[in-house]
Order: C-alpha cells, then structure tokens, then sequence
C-alpha cells in the first residue's frame, strides 16, 4: 500500500472536498487497519475503544491518539529492524520527547511530500539557502532533534547554504554579505526557527552593516513559538516588522508535527491562513471532542496520508485553532483554511505530587 | 511576611541560628518561640482568620477556602481541641520547617496550622504557583499579624517562596526541630538527602492513593433524591482537585450483589452534576483522554468503557485487575469493580492506600473490617463527601502530638 503514490500528480491544492473526502476517507481508514494489524499498542486502543474498524466511518470517528503518547510509548508499525531512521521532537529541556520510527518508505514519503508543498512557494529550481541557525555541524550531533531535522529537511530545497549564526549564536555579518552580494539580485530562501527569525531578523540584525536588504528573499518559519509566546508578538505584527525593516514581503509560516512530518501547512502570504493539501486534514473539537463549525475555536485535530511505519495518522494535538473557510480562500488554494491561537494553557494542575 | 518572594539567600553565613533566621525572614526580631498546644493566643488567632476569611467576598468564589472558614472557625477548632486531649504537660518543638508542594493551592496553610496549632513557630515553603487562594490566606495573615495582640506570633513565623531549591532547603533544615515535607516519592527522597540535626523529627506525606466503597443493598433502598445528593458529594471529592489529590478516589467497589441498573443510574447521576457543575479547559479534556489512552496501553484490556461525553469516563477494568494503586484517572475518569463483600477488599489494600470514602456502611463494620484484616495501608475512613477533608491525624500520624514534645511530670 503506497498511498502517496496516488496523490503525486496532482497539485497539493487542488482538490474541493466533495473530491477529496471519498477518497480521503478511504485511505484514513486504509491506515487505521494497516496500523491496527501491525502496531500492538495501537490496535489495542482501538478494540478497547470500541471502534468498529469494519463499519464505514466518517472521518471524525476515527479514534485519535493524543500527541503526548509519542513521548511515553515507542509505537511502531513496522518489523523493529526496518527503522533506520528516528525523529525526536524539539521540545524545552526536562521534557520529554516524541520519539517517531521510518522505514524507508516512510521516509522516503515524508520527503516527496515536503518537496510538493514546499515547490507551491519555492517553485522546482533549488534556491540559495539562508539558514537562520547555526551549522548544525559546529552543534552536538548525537541529538537529532527536530530543529536539525527541519533544517535538513528543507536544506533540500536550496543550494549554497549560508548559516547566518556563528558559533555562539552571533550574526555572521562576513559570511551574510558575501551571500547577499551573490545572491540577494534574485530568488533567494530563507530558513528558521520562528522564535530565532524574531531575534535575529527582527531584533538584532543591525540594516547599517548589511550589504543588501531582503526583497528578493522567500522567509519559510515555523516551529519553537513557545518561545515566541512570551513574547507576545502577533503574526501580523512580525510580517510587519520584517518588511519594515528588510523589505521582505514573502512570509510563510509553517505549521506541523513532527509526529506529522512531511505534510506541513504553510501560511499563504495572501490571506494569512494555513491551508490543508490533499494529504492532510483538520477538525476542530470541542471539550466534548464535538466538531465545531467555522469560526469557532477548538482543540486541532490532524490527519496525515503519510505515517505508515508508525501510527500517527490521525492525532490530537494540544493546540488550539480555528477553521476560516473551505474551498474559497481569497489565494486560490483548495481545502480548508484555517489559523492556529497557540497551546492550551497549562492547566493549575492540582496534586500533591509536585514541590518546586 | 506574604510578600516576601525569592529570597536570595547567598549571603547569609552559617554562624549562629538567630543570624540565618534573620536571613531568611528579613525580621531583624524574628526569634523561635514554642507555646502550649492550643494556646488561647494561637486559639484567638485562628478565630480572627476564620472571621476575616468570612467577611471577604470573594473567598465564596472558591469551595476550599470556605472549607478553610469552617476549619479555622472557633466551633472546630474546639473539636480538634477535644480530639487532641492529652494528660501530659506539652510544649511545641520548636522551628518547623514545611515543605508544600507547589501545585495544590491550600494545603501550606493546614501544614501551618498543624505548626502553630501545636506550639511552634514556623517557616513555611509556600506553592511557586500562582493561585488567587493562595494570595487571600496570606493578605490575612499579613492582616493579622499587624494587630498588636500577634506581634509575637509575627516575630515566629514566615512564609517564604524560593528558587534555588537544594540551598535554601540546606540552610533551613539545618536549623529547624521538625521537618514536614509533603510531596511526590522523588522529592521527598530527594529532600530527605538534606541533613537535618540529630534531634529534628521528620513527617512525610508522600503519594497515596484513594478508593471508594458502595454498599450496592444499601443504595437500592435509598430514595432517588438522596442518591442525586451522593452524587454530589462524590463530584466534591472526584473533581475538585481533577482527582491529583491524594485524597481524591480512582476506584469505586460495589459491594454486593451486582445491580447494574443502580450502579449505572448513579453515574448518570453523577454525570448530571458534573454538566452543571464542572468547567473543563480544553487542557482538562487532552489530559483526561490521553490518561484514558495510557490506561488502556498499560492495563490489560478493559471489560467495558463508558463514556458521557467528556465529563465522565466509567472504566470496568479487567477481571484480574491487580495493584490498583497505579491505576489512576485524572478529572473523572473512575474505575469500577464488583465484590461480593467488604472483606473482598482485602487484596487490594497495602502501604499505598490512604483514604477509603465510603456510602452505605456503619462504623462498626467498618472498624471490623479494618481490625480483623491487619492491614498495612489506609490511614482514613470517611463517609463519600469527606475525602477531602484534612484533620489533625493524617496519614496515620497524630500530626499535633508529632509536632510536640511531651514532658514527663512525677
């Protein structure tokens, strides 16, 4: 069962629901019973459950993991010795970590889909490649984590890489000019961490020492806003500030699991929302996990085509987030669109169990 | 005294104990003073909290402060006074040290009042978390300790709220004459590695887990409203601590013959409480599923799962469902089993266990059960409603008299 396989060629946009579910339908459920024959753990939340495999479902009534099971449990849906590659989740230290098992198709998966949605904004040449981080090869190696792997993940999709932070975390102003100088005449993209964009694009970047503005750069962030909640920064506001003082215009953000990875959601710098592609789905749930209609916020739940060798097709995040609209965003893209408010609040968790 | 938070504490040398209390209270005249137990100023004290708590509005927005009012009010405090009778000549031991834990709102306050309650003065580790409770009690005491008639308690007792756990811990271990750490099992083994002097004792109140028992023959016969008011009692301990307290039951045992239509009526019931009555976050409802997820990786398959939407999950574990005390749900998720008799119980009973709530029993059966079992766990018994509660023996210790030192007369 290669279900990407069948998606391939087409545009990730391009589908309305009444051509999507059916098919979407089929292949969830495809995945719930491939998961249920190979994954112990996971077949055994189904039966426990009560979920009726057999019936035809709708989507909302496939049973969902919730997230934090990938940092407790070790799932697999695949023979131990076909894994050759482990995720780890970036996550503030003391936590622990989601841990997602590949096999190679899983793998190989994750990456045809990366490339397909990010081509929609990069387009199919490879591009000059600023990367707001430091050289992962200057960093400890033995943690794999999600930040290095989103940095090599997307590094496929440019070329002449420039690490704009040294090894202390100090903006290389030599080696950003000699990019700039290069490459700022045309197409060029630029990678990072939202929390680091923000202090180093926004924040300390100093415009008098630079050989060149960024007009002509393709910003794609995402991840570490934990941080970035602190400080209190809306969306808006951070597009505004980096035009305002770089002239970059091309702002997406990226949303996604790393329990998820490969089919993304990227923020159109049209209308500001993330969109699905054909290889995800969201619903939005109330705390009765009923779906709630457009407009109104919930918890996020999130599909995904792609988890074969572990199952984590269908999970349930501890965001919350709206549906905006489906099928007639302003930007042209088909599915639904949809904005993401931030974690649920850490609740007063009440016990006796905790002195700090 | 309230307002004091983070204390840097670096620069206070070990020399002598009136100079590292100086330190750490900031009370250039704080000075440890032990009383007789349920002295009349202690006694005069607690009223004036009770009376205070009582007059601020906003108190009666939270169920555990005005279970406070009710603990401190001079009527109880008598109670307890009763319940304590001693022959002897007692005095308190000196400096205690409480060690609260973070995340529950009012417990700090009790552990105080087992301290002052029984003659000493007190440093108190108040929760880092920040609860609205939490800043009522200690505008109070504030309050309180500016009148004139407590200055001498003033000068005896302090609440303070650190950082740097380990040192600071050091410092005030060192010097105290009782410690009483409440907490998770790491923690209370991570502090009791902090040396304290020979002669200091030690209480702890570690992680215990909570049951509860149903007479199934008993509930039959009880009128539908009173069973609609034993559904709100079990929602009082159930869900206003999300079942985290030690206090709170995972487990309910029915015993006697097996009436599913009794046993099911009541979660409903119970349900109907919780919808009026409960407000989930929507971290509440993550938490509640994925505890729900781990249990049933965990455990072996469950015989049955009932849910009422989010508000209620009803688990029948499976049939040869052992060491129950790691079977916990959190914001009510409970766990059911049928036994045909109380004396079933047994095998589900050990150190663990500490608070066994119960409807439909006597006192008398009750006392059997425990006495012919020799067990080595439950430490309360207490109707459905009281679990909660918090009293003057807890976990098994006599916390009053443990805190006091008895001086033989001849």
């Amino acid at each position: 069962m290669n279900i990407v396989q069948n998606f391939l060629n087409i545009n990730p946009y391009s589908l309305k629901k009444k051509d999507k579910l059916k098919k979407y339908l089929n292949y969830i459920n495809k995945l719930t019973v491939h998961h249920y024959k190979n994954c112990k753990i996971y077949g055994k939340i189904i039966k426990n459950l009560k979920f009726k495999i057999k019936k035809k479902n709708n989507l909302e009534n496939f049973p969902m993991l919730p997230v934090r099971i990938f940092k407790k449990y070790s799932l697999q849906s695949v023979p131990k010795n076909k894994i050759i590659k482990k995720l780890v989740s970036s996550g503030t230290s003391g936590q622990e970590l989601s841990k997602i098992y590949l096999d190679k198709k899983n793998a190989k998966n994750q990456t045809i889909v990366l490339k397909k949605i990010t081509e929609t904004i990069l387009g199919n040449q490879r591009l000059p490649m600023l990367i707001v981080d430091r050289d992962p090869k200057v960093l400890d190696r033995s943690v794999f984590n999600a930040q290095l792997a989103a940095i090599y993940g997307f590094s496929i999709f440019g070329k002449h890489y420039c690490y704009l932070l040294d090894e202390k975390g100090n903006i290389d102003y030599k080696k950003l000019n000699e990019f700039l100088k290069k490459y700022s005449h045309d197409n060029f993209f630029i990678f990072g961490f939202t929390s680091l964009i923000y202090e180093n694009l926004i924040k300390k970047l100093s415009t008098k020492l630079i050989y060149s503005n960024f007009q002509n750069g393709i910003l794609l962030h995402g991840g570490g806003w934990k941080k970035l909640e602190k400080l209190k920064i809306s969306n808006k506001n951070f597009r505004k500030k980096l035009f305002s003082k770089i002239k970059l215009k091309k702002i997406h953000n990226y949303y996604g699991l790393v329990e998820q990875t490969g089919s993304i959601f990227i923020e159109s710098n049209e209308c500001g929302y993330f969109h699905t592609s054909i290889y995800s789905n969201i619903l939005i749930r109330n705390n009765n996990f009923e779906i709630v209609q457009k407009g109104t916020k919930g918890i996020i739940q999130l599909f995904s085509l792609l988890p074969t060798s572990y199952p984590g097709h269908n999970i349930l995040t501890e965001d919350i987030g709206e549906i905006v609209g489906e099928d007639n965003c302003k930007c042209g893209k088909q599915g639904k669109y949809f904005l993401v408010h931030g974690r649920a609040k850490e609740a007063e968790t009440r016990g006796c169990s905790d002195v700090k | 005294m309230g307002e004091q938070k983070k204390l840097k504490l670096g620069g206070v040398v070990m020399l002598n104990k009136n100079k590292i209390i100086h330190g750490i209270t900031k009370n250039k005249n704080f000075n440890v003073k032990v009383f007789q137990p349920f002295s009349e100023l202690v006694k005069d004290f607690l009223n004036d909290f009770s009376n205070e708590l009582k007059n601020q509005k906003e108190t009666y927005s939270y169920t555990n402060l005005i279970y406070l009012i009710m603990w401190t009010s001079k009527k109880s405090v008598k109670t307890l006074e009763k319940k304590f009778k001693s022959n002897q000549i007692r005095l308190g031991r000196g400096l205690i040290f409480h060690i609260c834990p973070s995340n529950v709102p009012t417990n700090f306050i009790y552990s105080f009042l087992f301290g002052l309650l029984s003659g000493n003065s007190n440093i108190v580790k108040i929760p880092s978390k920040k609860f609205r409770e939490k800043e009522i009690i200690l505008l109070i005491i504030k309050s309180l300790f500016k009148k004139k008639k407590f200055f001498i308690l003033k000068n005896s007792n302090c609440f303070i709220e650190y950082k740097n756990i380990i040192e600071t811990t050091k410092k005030i271990s060192s010097i105290c004459d009782g410690r009483i750490i409440w907490g998770g099992d790491k923690t209370i083994n991570e502090i009791r590695k902090v040396w304290i002097p020979e002669r200091t004792i030690e209480i702890t109140f570690s992680d215990r887990y909570s049951l509860s028992i149903i007479n199934i023959n008993k509930l039959k016969k009880t009128k539908s409203n009173e069973i609609k008011l034993l559904a709100n009692k079990f929602f009082y301990d159930g869900y206003t601590m999300n079942q985290l307290a030690c206090n709170s039951p995972h487990f309910v045992f029915w015993v006697g013959k097996r009436n599913t239509n009794i046993q099911n009526y009541f979660w409903s019931e119970l349900n109907k409480v919780v919808e009026r009555k409960f407000l989930f976050d929507e971290i509440h409802v993550v938490d509640k599923y994925t505890n729900l997820i781990e249990n049933v990786i965990n455990q072996k398959n469950f015989i049955n799962l009932k849910t009422f939407k989010n508000n209620l999950y009803v688990i029948d574990p499976s049939k040869d469902v052992k060491k129950i005390e790691n079977i916990r749900g959190v914001s009510g998720t409970f766990f059911q089993k049928n036994i045909c008799q109380i004396n079933d119980l047994k095998v589900f009973i050990n150190k663990k266990c500490q608070t066994v709530s119960y409807f439909g029993f006597t006192k008398k059966q009750l006392g059997l059960f425990i006495l012919n079992n020799n067990f080595l766990g439950i430490d309360r018994l207490v109707p459905i409603g009281k679990a909660l509660g918090i009293d003057i023996i807890w976990d098994g210790y006599e916390v009053l008299k443990s805190l006091s030192r008895s001086i033989s007369l001849e």
